[in-house]
């Protein structure tokens, strides 16, 4: 039960600053792309939908727990599971930052063409 | 209830590994602004965006996999001294060198960046940045 609520809380504590970073940084990369209305309406769609695909996988995976007998492995599991957690955000985040990057990359082509 | 080796080593590789990533971080962050600051024409916003994007993903991904390979596989009964420091060392020896790998990722993408941006002020007739004060 300690188990579940720490690994809540860690995921979910790492999720929002994440998420909170992604939407104060990738606005001036939106507004590159958009005009400023449609880029403040679309970053908030798109924190919107992060929130609700990474706290979505949280409770997802947080369900289930292999047994544990002591404190070492206790740790153990609590670390592994928030370690895969923090690895699933990262890849996610990269890609993210990779479409971005493809975005601006396509817009500046078509700009100059 | 007493404390098990394990519990020990644990709470040994743990602040360390943090900590050199922290480390790294920071000196790669550090000096990626002037790549960055570089690469955008020196746009200060979009640089700085960009390094922080970068950063929180460097931190995720160096973060996670330390926490991932955390996990000592031996009997809390054989676990004495010397198998601890040997687990250790072998466990944050791997974790340097993966950071390693990270960080010369990290630089190879600033270097292609660069060189990109200004293979690009080349074909545009723009002024190189490098040249300016």
């Amino acid at each position: 039960m300690i188990l579940m609520f720490a690994y809540l809380i860690l995921t979910s504590a790492a999720t929002l600053i994440v998420g909170h970073t992604l939407y104060n940084n990738g606005l001036h990369y939106l507004l590159m792309l958009f005009t400023a209305d449609i880029a403040h309406s679309l970053n908030k769609l798109l924190l919107t939908g992060y929130y609700l695909l990474i706290l979505g996988l949280i409770v997802f995976t947080g369900a289930t727990w292999p047994v544990f007998e002591n404190t070492a492995s206790f740790i153990a599991a609590l670390s592994t599971k928030t370690g895969e957690m923090l690895l699933v955000i990262g890849i996610i985040h990269a890609f993210n930052v990779a479409a971005l990057a493809a975005f601006s990359f396509y817009k500046k082509q078509n700009r100059i063409q | 209830m007493t404390v098990s080796n394990i519990v020990i080593a644990y709470m040994i590789y743990l602040p360390i590994a943090v900590g050199l990533t922290t480390f790294v971080a920071r000196i790669l962050f550090k000096q990626g602004r002037i790549f960055l600051l570089d690469i955008f024409n020196k746009r200060e916003t979009i640089a700085d965006a960009t390094n922080n994007l970068f950063k929180v993903g460097f931190y995720l991904l160096n973060i996670g996999f330390a926490l991932l390979i955390l996990k000592i596989y031996a009997g809390a009964q054989t676990f004495h001294t010397q198998r601890m420091i040997e687990t250790l060392s072998s466990k944050i020896g791997g974790f340097s060198i993966y950071l390693g790998f990270s960080l010369f990722f990290m630089l190879f993408l600033l270097f292609r960046g660069k060189r990109i941006a200004s293979q690009r002020r080349q074909q545009f007739n723009l002024p190189n940045t490098a040249t300016l004060k």
